[in-house]
């Protein structure tokens, strides 16, 4: 606990059980967390990005590179035959690569935050930085990752002669939903991961096969089987997927109430995993 | 009256024993967490007390040496005070803007300049970029770096890392700092720097806390000491009881974990006795007991000269005695008993030798014996000694009887004095220091 005294000096209290309260407590807690720590958070970001870069041969042109590079296998599935996604009103090559970047902030938020702490270990024992602000700090990468992944995505619709729609302005916003699940996922992985150190290997690998239930490299209407079809219709992520996409390459898209339902669905998990981190935080320093 | 700075309030933590216990228990604890359940307190199997029930305060400006030697949880209660472990129980209270010094220098983006790293580490040390921007200057030139500030840090030799490191915590000048073993870092010069910045922010009423394993570090810096053993505090106090009670401890330590002590005595030597059978004498060197078979000791021991009581221990300059059974199976003629001493960091630094003292033995004819050299006016400064016994004869160029490290002595802390300037002196000799100014500089003329 941390407060100003009637001297005006700060405070600090450690004792056992200090984590008890709601769900609003977590938040507050977490926004408190975050604002107190906010010159580190936009230190580390700047440090991370900086060093990712320094003294490599393509330098910048990584950044554009790599999400690219991570769709290209379906697309040469796709072009040799292999593949067949079904007729779609996008070109695949468009449908894949927007479809996989959304795709991607979920298990990129979800490893970034699982991760964050594991990779700041020694910041943790040496600093008293508050743990959720280190956790969430990685959390910027992935975030500039959004924003040149939204060049990318430009480079591709005019490589294709497709014209994007004005939504992919707002594409760090359409993606934002993933992102909160994944951070809601990464931030209980964070404190249980570092206690059962497969637990987050194992949910990467769910996350791997949830991903063939999402109509991501493929189109849910040429979906036949039965029961995929109701697992797909069912699987939030299907609209948080599908809504983005549709609304960046067409201008519209069905299911636009299923996205936002399910949107408010992540910001009350994000919640939930604020409060399970806080519970469980001070487990993770002492399995460092 | 200020308010004290820093309250710890019968603060306890507990780890497993081992990764298996530490999954079970963080399973669980996890469990009864989310179900809405208070921390158990309580010890359960496979755990132990790193902390326990430690308590003490300090004022604004006290300075506190923490000692103990490994695993005795000195670092444990840093890392509480720092906030990175949450106590099991009791209260830590911390009045002011806490910094720590912990690895300095460690953590630095090696492709980074230093100009950059001093931003990010000041971020993490809790300082806002204007307050950054302000110090800069000073950090730069307390660590002696202007010419390299621009230079990426891999570049650093790691002399010019950790002064930074040591600048950038300094500098940020907390109300309460945190050291663990890194108060002075560098060359001599900026050493020198190092203990006399830590003087002036305790001059400002810095509380400063010191985790250390050296004497000299902790009784320049700290008025108080806290000595742990076992995870609770042992001594707590005037910082001189405190490093006589860390330098026994020690000593202690040091007669305990000695494996070849344990392995020459006393099973050896009982066997030896018991059976009576001379063919478990070793006969080569190299051997902890060994010999031809003609002369046989036992019980070593160290007793106290006045009572004959077996002791372990002595208090400075008290005298002590040392004693065992000789059993001599064949006649030997020109006998000569020695008794050789180490400490910790040397070899063979005493001898009592019978021949030396005077004592000339001219036959020894088959028998039972008993052997005692006293040593009324030993001069050991405190510490832990080993000793080994000999037996020769005058003509034979080899020993009839060895038997290494038979014994250990350990030389307590004298209470009315405070011997805290080398660890590896070992005699204590008195002398009368006089200063005679044969003239004065001229700066104090004026």
């Amino acid at each position: 606990m941390r407060y100003m005294d009637s001297d005006g000096v700060p405070v600090t209290i450690y004792q056992p059980n200090e984590t008890q309260g709601g769900i609003i407590w977590g938040l507050k807690r977490a926004a408190t967390d975050i604002i107190l720590s906010r010159h580190v958070i936009a230190r580390l970001f700047w440090r991370d990005f900086i060093a990712q870069f320094r003294q490599k041969l393509l330098g910048y042109f990584w950044a554009l590179l790599s999400p690219l590079l991570g769709v290209v296998s379906f697309l040469f599935l796709f072009f040799i035959g292999v593949l067949h996604p079904g007729e779609g009103e996008i070109p695949y090559t468009v449908y894949v690569m927007v479809g996989s970047t959304i795709w991607g902030c979920l298990p990129g938020a979800m490893g970034a935050v699982s991760g964050g702490l594991q990779a700041q270990a020694d910041l943790i024992m040496r600093t008293r930085i508050p743990k959720v602000a280190l956790a969430l700090s990685s959390l910027a990468g992935l975030f500039y990752g959004i924003l040149i992944s939204m060049v990318t995505i430009t480079i591709i619709f005019v490589a294709t002669g497709v014209r994007p729609t004005w939504w992919l302005f707002v594409y760090p916003l359409l993606a934002l939903p993933m992102v909160l699940l994944g951070t809601s996922i990464g931030l209980v992985l964070s404190v249980l991961g570092s206690i059962a150190r497969d637990l987050t290997p194992m949910v990467t690998q769910v996350l791997g096969l949830v991903m063939y239930v999402t109509p991501v490299i493929y189109v849910h209407s040429t979906i036949q089987n039965a029961f995929v079809d109701v697992l797909i219709s069912w699987n939030p992520m299907t609209y948080l997927v599908d809504v983005p996409r549709s609304l960046i390459c067409l201008g519209h898209a069905d299911n636009t109430s299923s996205f936002l339902t399910v949107a408010m669905g992540t910001v009350m998990l994000v919640a939930i995993g604020l409060r399970i981190f806080y519970l469980l935080e001070d487990l993770v320093a002492e399995r460092l | 009256m200020p308010k004290p700075a820093v309250v710890v309030e019968g603060v306890s933590k507990k780890f497993g024993l081992s990764l298996k216990s530490a999954l079970k228990y963080g399973l669980i604890d996890s469990g009864r967490r989310l179900l809405g359940k208070e921390k158990d307190s309580t010890l359960r199997p496979g755990e132990f007390w790193a902390l326990n029930d430690v308590s003490f305060a300090l004022d604004p400006g006290d300075a506190l040496g923490i000692m103990g030697v490994n695993g005795s949880g000195k670092t444990t209660l840093l890392r509480i005070l720092n906030g990175t472990y949450s106590p099991d129980k009791g209260k830590v209270t911390l009045r002011g803007r806490i910094g720590a010094l912990i690895a300095a220098g460690a953590g630095f983006s090696p492709m980074l300049t230093g100009r950059e790293n001093i931003y990010i580490s000041g971020a993490l040390l809790g300082m806002t970029p204007s307050e950054i921007r302000n110090k800069f200057d000073e950090i730069v030139a307390f660590a002696d770096l202007d010419a390299f500030i621009d230079m990426p840090v891999r570049n650093y030799s790691s002399g010019m890392s950790v002064r930074l490191g040591f600048a950038i915590a300094v500098i940020s000048a907390p109300e309460i700092l945190l050291v663990d073993e890194v108060l002075a870092v560098g060359d001599m010069s900026f050493q020198k720097k190092c203990f006399e910045r830590i003087q002036t922010l305790k001059r400002e009423g810095t509380t400063i806390l010191l985790v250390s394993h050296t004497p000299g570090a902790i009784w320049a810096v700290c008025n108080r000491g806290l000595f742990m053993n076992g995870g609770r505090v042992v001594v707590t106090g005037a910082v001189e009881n405190v490093i006589r009670a860390y330098d026994d401890q020690n000593s202690r330590n040091s007669v305990k974990a000695d494996p070849q002590h344990r392995q020459g005595e006393p099973s050896n030597s009982k066997s030896l006795m018991d059976d009576g059978a001379t063919t478990l004498l070793a006969s080569d060197y190299g051997n902890p007991i060994c010999g031809t078979g003609d002369v046989i000791c036992r019980n070593f021991r160290v007793t106290s000269p006045d009572l004959g009581n077996t002791i372990s221990e002595v208090e400075f300059l008290e005298p002590f005695a040392l004693e065992f059974d000789m059993e001599v199976i064949n006649q030997v003629e020109d006998m000569v008993v020695r008794v050789v001493g180490d400490s910790v960091h040397y070899r063979n630094i005493l001898t009592l030798d019978s021949y030396e003292q005077g004592g000339r033995v001219e036959r020894m004819v088959p028998g039972r014996y008993t052997i005692r050299a006293v040593v009324d006016n030993q001069k050991l400064r405190p510490g832990a000694y080993t000793f080994h016994i000999g037996v020769i004869r005058k003509q034979v160029g080899i020993h009839l009887f060895l038997w290494l490290k038979c014994g250990q002595l350990v030389v307590l802390n004298p209470k009315d004095r405070f011997l805290y300037s080398d660890p590896y002196a070992l005699i204590h000799m008195d002398a009368q220091f006089t200063f005679s100014s044969v003239g004065l500089a001229e700066s104090c003329h004026e």
